[in-house]
């Protein structure tokens, strides 16, 4: 009985504790619900700080609720905020912190997240293209004709990198380093087998080679040969990578809208094939040239 | 035009009979029975009997083919020092070896067919100031074949039949059967005047003046037939 | 005068040549046949022929890479390092790299891919003139065709094989070639056998010579024994 009492007792008590504690919990998830409806509310006015100021105190109460669940619910917002100003990288920042807390508690929320972060990189890409193919078009005509200042230096490394990405040109690692007479032996055995696979990619190889020793007349003359083998098989991502070669060799010659012109067909032809990292060497070739800030 | 009493030439005249000059020969037949040993031989009795000879060589180099030439007792190098044959070697400069010209041996590519048919002008000229007639020979097209579309090799073989006429000479090529689609074939063959298969046992000869044809062998001394019908 | 050398394989030197060789020196032989009737281990006997003679060999192997090809070797009780791993023993490894070995070329080992035949027939090129530097006479395997027409286009695959040839020839060599009966389309199958010297033919019982240089067609049974070919 006293047993029975004492069980009693202590239900008595601890249910009234439970109570409050009960309580509290409803009325900081009631603060919480609040507090996310007023940013919610300012987000759609497009007042960012606002929205930020009451998502700021919504992840103190999660924090304090000890609801990691919420937490992340939170900094998904906040990661919405940013995405609605345009802060692509800051958003992503957010969304991968939400993404980590919702894998931690093996949240179901886990997997929207992941499609999330998938989606906003894929806008993130398309929104630098537009940007980078809006800033080229308003680059100022320069009024002097010929030669730009191009730092060779800060290329070069870049466009090797381009030229690498691509797998036809990769199975000739070892000949990469070739000299320049076994590098045109190469192309010789490919003409008269007619591999134009093989052929196209020396062509690159070969004018890569005289890009290099400055040679751009030479140089431009193997990525034309290059272009019109590539363009007559239909491969687009070689064909994206000699149109990028050719953009490059007329901006240094000054002929920058037939430079623009290539650079945006390269950008056209990765996309089609889905080819983001094409892309995104093209478009830190095209930052350095043209002195855009990323 | 083979020359019945010469021994080297066993029966094949009475197979023959005389093909007119300005004619083209089609020598056809399937892989290895003895379509080139044919034609050095063909080649060979022509050089004997004084007439100049332009020889395409498609299937071996020269060295390949002098080689193999020796192997019947056939020696080429003093009519490639007298001129009297005007060889064009269409494979050795796949072989990577940088080789010049010289007066009576032009390389080309077998992927090149303008420049080999350049060097056959040349050649038939050449050819036609040192005699009224001569003998051409081409062994073979397979080779030309791989390397380039069936439609340019026809029209390659329209060109080469118009100079070996104009220069009134007898063209012997080669084809090997079932290396190229059947449509392609059949163009070859109406384009010759004279036709010669080989099957490895018998020999058909096919011409507007009827059908002939021979039992034949491969011997030490060339090709050599009998029962002619 | 036709030159004959040892193929390498017990009984054929006396079918073909009466005992003194059988092969035509600086020739190009094919060897085909269904698959598995012992195409392969031709290749590997008639090399090892060479190699015991002091014989350069250059060897292009696009269906075993070096590990393989020692342990193959190794099969028949020829001693590796008498074999795959003499100095004499040139290999241009078309497939490791594509299986994804790590591998690195040495002054006798050139690894190349079956995707990229311009890169095997300039490495070609570079094995041929190191050997020519050595011996006026080597031995080649081209092992197989078809693997290399699987890759590529099929007449792609003839045009190498024409500057093969006309490679190892003109710089003395003697070469074997193989290739997978019916593989190929008929007019493919009918090139190859036209620009080839001579052609044998293996059915898994019996060896046919169809053609070579100065020699009739020939026929006779052969075994496969745990020391290669054996004709009767």
């Amino acid at each position: 009985m006293i047993m029975i009492l004492g069980l009693f007792d202590i239900f008595e008590r601890g249910r009234s504790l439970e109570d409050y504690i009960h309580r509290l919990q409803e009325l900081r998830e009631e603060e919480f619900d609040i507090l996310m409806s007023i940013a919610g509310y300012y987000l759609d006015e497009g007042k960012h700080e606002k929205a930020m100021e009451y998502l700021e105190k919504a992840i103190k109460v999660a924090v304090e609720m000890d609801d990691k669940e919420l937490e992340a619910l939170v900094l998904d917002s906040m990661g919405d905020v940013y995405l609605d100003k345009r802060e692509i990288d800051v958003a992503l920042e957010y969304f991968k912190e939400a993404f980590k807390l919702y894998s931690s508690i093996k949240s179901p929320h886990r997997d929207e997240m992941k499609d999330k972060i998938s989606e906003v990189e894929r806008m993130k890409e398309a929104i630098e293209m537009a940007e980078l193919r809006k800033k080229l078009e308003e680059t100022p005509k320069s009024p002097e004709v010929g030669r730009f200042e191009v730092d060779i230096e800060d290329i070069l490394p870049k466009l090797k990198k381009l030229v690498r990405h691509l797998e036809n040109v990769s199975l000739y690692e070892p000949s990469l380093e070739s000299t320049f007479e076994e590098l045109k032996e190469a192309l010789n055995i490919a003409s008269t087998i007619n591999d134009k696979m093989g052929e196209g990619s020396l062509l690159i190889l070969l004018g890569t080679h005289l890009f290099e020793n400055e040679d751009y007349d030479g140089a431009f003359n193997y990525f034309t040969r290059a272009k019109e083998i590539f363009s007559k098989i239909e491969d687009k991502k070689s064909l994206g990578t000699v149109n990028v070669l050719l953009g490059l060799i007329h901006f240094i010659r000054g002929d920058e809208k037939e430079a623009l012109e290539n650079f945006k067909k390269a950008i056209e032809l990765f996309k089609g094939e889905n080819d983001s990292k094409a892309s995104e060497l093209t478009i830190d070739i095209c930052r350095s040239l043209y002195g855009v800030e990323g | 035009m083979f020359m019945k009493n010469n021994s080297d030439i066993t029966n094949l005249g009475d197979l023959l009979g005389d093909i007119e000059p300005g004619k083209i020969v089609l020598l056809y037949g399937p892989p290895k029975v003895g379509k080139s040993i044919f034609c050095y031989q063909f080649l060979y009795s022509g050089l004997k009997g004084g007439e100049p000879c332009l020889y395409i060589a498609a299937d071996y180099g020269l060295r390949q083919l002098e080689q193999r030439m020796m192997e019947f007792n056939w020696f080429l190098q003093p009519y490639i020092q007298s001129g009297e044959v005007y060889i064009i070697d269409i494979l050795t400069r796949l072989a990577g070896v940088k080789i010049g010209d010289s007066n009576a041996v032009k390389f080309s590519s077998v992927q090149n067919l303008a420049d080999l048919m350049v060097k056959v002008g040349v050649g038939t000229r050449s050819l036609f100031r040192k005699s009224s007639k001569f003998r051409a020979v081409l062994d073979s097209l397979t080779m030309i074949f791989a390397f380039n579309p069936p439609n340019l090799v026809l029209r390659l073989m329209k060109a080469y039949k118009n100079r070996v006429s104009e220069a009134n000479g007898i063209g012997l090529v080669v084809h090997t059967t079932g290396t190229v689609e059947p449509q392609f074939e059949t163009s070859l063959m109406e384009l010759a005047d004279f036709k010669i298969c080989f099957d490895g046992k018998s020999i058909q000869v096919e011409s507007s003046a009827g059908k002939k044809s021979a039992q034949y062998t491969i011997t030490d001394e060339g090709i050599k037939c009998w029962g002619i019908e | 005068m036709i030159v004959r050398i040892s193929s390498g394989i017990p009984g054929l030197d006396k079918l073909i040549g009466g005992g003194g060789g059988s092969l035509a020196e600086n020739t190009v032989t094919l060897i085909y046949g269904p698959p598995k009737v012992g195409k392969s281990i031709f290749s590997y006997q008639f090399a090892y022929e060479g190699l015991v003679n002091d014989e350069p060999c250059l060897y292009v192997s696009t269906d075993y890479g070096l590990k393989d090809l020692e342990r193959n070797v190794a099969n028949f009780g020829w001693k590796v390092e008498e074999y795959v791993g003499s100095e004499n023993f040139y290999l241009i490894d078309a497939i490791s790299t594509i299986s994804g070995v790590e591998v690195s070329s040495t002054l006798n080992y050139f690894p190349s891919s079956v995707y990229n035949p311009t890169d095997i027939m300039v490495k070609l090129g570079v094995a041929i003139r190191q050997i020519k530097s050595k011996s006026p006479r080597f031995r080649s395997v081209l092992d197989s065709l078809t693997t290399l027409m699987a890759f590529n286009d099929e007449l792609l695959v003839v045009r190498v094989l024409t500057i093969y040839i006309m490679r190892i020839k003109e710089s003395g060599g003697t070469a074997i070639v193989t290739y997978t009966e019916g593989s190929a389309d008929s007019k493919v199958e009918n090139m190859l056998k036209a620009i080839v010297d001579n052609i044998i033919h293996l059915d898994g019982e019996n060896l046919t010579v169809e053609a070579m240089v100065g020699s009739g067609k020939l026929k006779a049974h052969y075994n496969i024994t745990s020391s290669g070919i054996v004709v009767d």
